[in-house]
């Protein structure tokens, strides 16, 4: 496919360490940290930097104002990102790839993360959502209501997730970035003995909370040609948003097949399908999304994703290798940071370089972030130049 | 037998959802109902979803409906919940969804497509809450 005129790409990445706890550091520092780390790995100047789609939460500047960033990358600043959700995964990365499009801007560092007393919150539920809260809501609790309705319509038992989520735990079992490295291996039946959290879901089935960040860098492509790194394009992409997140029931109805819109947008901008992508980088807050998401992507009819996701079809030895970096489930849960990191896993394997993960000549990977709990959406399909 | 898991919570109701409130403390179910094309909506909302129309009025709930799925949370989600108990999606008989807390029953009872109503829970002065129990023949 032609790269379009001012054709965005990701140009440089960094993953801060990730770990249940990261002691003594704080959000900001972490952000820095990430900021520095993938201009350094762009070879590009900090204060050539005329985008910011990183969260800013202070300490210093104005907490929750992207504009801060100013004063550490370029003043002026042609392009902010300003919400949380905007500076991170694949919403961030598609917007500030068309900011660069439209030539609002040319570099652009997107980035986000968790830790300490400064953190900008958690994601979703629990920030005052009126006739959710009081029932004791939850993001776990809003996936286990389409889960279990689905394993109700489908007659499908607990064990086609365990393996999904075994599978990806396994994945991240063998990355030594992961926070859950060397935890495991599972097996599904390892999974169906974890504790149940929000039943039908177990805790094995659910992503692990942690704290780092990590950022990426984007720019031209005529510019990223004079970097170090063999350019990765942002091929296409599309959202799709069913009101406000976990603020009304996700009904299996509606959110079955939520996506498909999005995912026909994704592909015809990048002029292929589904089923070229080499690599996917799949939502996995909770496993059942994972197996969902595979049905949206139209690889199997609805009630049958379980049945396609069988046995090593997810591995690296699969036809659709996903999550090898352990997903949200295994690798890390850093807030918004955890929808970027999506991304990033795309951008390593395309640049090749994973080492015992790598998918050998990877061309397509496809990042998604969110489903149908939170009744939205968002993805982004990476290429090589 | 599963108990209302609420202890404690501070609400913050807008214009807009005082009167939803207002009813339950009174022990009603309240909807939104559509002068425009006559059906119910929830949340609450200033434009019906299903025809933009703002002609609405807060109308009595029959309060029956079946179960349209749940999850049974084995941690609360904060102190002010007591565990175990069943996070629901209700379906209205009226064609209107909503969360709520299924109680009155043993976890184990809980099917999805079970018959239930609505009952009340006063948490505080300030706040009853509508849940759903198992519907009485
Ligand atoms: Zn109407």
């Amino acid at each position: 496919m032609k790269p379009r005129p001012r054709q965005a790409a990701i140009v440089g990445l960094y993953v801060t360490k990730q770990a249940r706890r990261l002691e003594g550091r704080t959000e900001l520092d972490l952000l820095m940290e990430a900021a520095d780390g993938a201009l350094a790995d762009a070879a590009l100047d900090a204060r050539d930097v005329d985008g910011a789609a990183i969260a800013w939460p202070g300490p210093g500047g104005v907490p929750n104002e992207v504009g801060s960033w100013a004063s550490y990358f370029k003043t002026p600043l042609a392009f902010t990102s300003e919400h949380w959700s905007d500076c991170a995964g694949a919403r961030g990365i598609l917007k500030a790839a068309a900011a660069i499009e439209a030539g609002l801007c040319d570099i652009v560092v997107l980035g986000s993360g968790t830790a300490g007393q400064f953190t900008s919150g958690s994601v979703g539920v629990g920030d005052g959502i009126e006739f959710a809260d009081v029932y004791g809501s939850t993001a776990m609790a809003q996936f286990a209501l389409v889960m279990r309705r689905y394993m109700h319509e489908y007659g499908v038992g607990p064990e086609p997730f365990a393996h999904v989520a075994a599978t990806i735990r396994n994945h991240g079992h063998v990355n030594p970035e992961a926070v859950m490295y060397g935890a495991g291996p599972y097996t599904a039946a390892d999974v169906l003995a974890s504790p149940l959290i929000a039943a039908p879901l177990h805790r094995l089935e659910c992503a692990l909370v942690a704290e780092g960040a990590c950022a990426i860098v984007l720019t031209t492509l005529e510019r990223a040609r004079d970097l170090p790194h063999a350019p990765v394009l942002v091929l296409g992409g599309g959202m799709e948003f069913h009101g406000a997140a976990y603020a009304n029931p996700p009904l299996l109805r509606e959110m079955g097949m939520m996506g498909q819109e999005a995912v026909k947008r994704t592909f015809s901008a990048a002029g292929a399908t589904p089923r070229d992508v080499d690599v996917f980088c799949l939502y996995d807050a909770v496993a059942f999304e994972v197996v969902r998401q595979f049905e949206m992507l139209g690889f199997c009819r609805p009630g049958e994703g379980g049945a396609f996701t069988a046995g090593d079809r997810l591995t690296l030895q699969g036809d659709c290798p996903t999550n090898l970096d352990g997903g949200i489930l295994s690798h890390s849960w850093i807030g918004t940071g955890q929808l970027t990191l999506k991304a990033i896993e795309c951008a390593r394997q395309l640049r090749g370089g994973c080492g015992a993960r790598q998918v050998e000549g990877a061309e397509l990977a496809l990042a998604t972030n969110a489903g149908a709990g939170a009744r939205h959406i968002e993805m982004a399909l990476f290429g090589r130049a | 037998m599963l108990e209302p898991p609420l202890t404690a919570y501070a609400l913050k109701p807008t214009p807009l959802t005082q009167p939803f409130w207002d009813a339950a403390r009174e022990r009603r179910l309240v909807v939104q109902h559509c002068r425009t094309c006559s059906k119910k909506f929830f949340r609450p909302e200033i434009a019906c979803p299903h025809c933009r129309a703002r002609d609405w009025e807060w109308v009595e709930s029959t309060g029956k409906g079946t179960l349209y799925s749940f999850a049974v949370m084995h941690r609360a989600p904060s102190p002010a919940f007591k565990a175990p108990f069943i996070f629901a999606a209700i379906e209205m008989d009226e064609g209107w969804v909503l969360f709520s807390n299924l109680i009155g029953l043993e976890i184990e009872e809980a099917e999805i497509g079970m018959e239930v109503e609505v009952c009340f829970h006063a948490v505080s002065d300030e706040l009853t809450v509508p849940l759903f129990r198992p519907a009485r023949r």
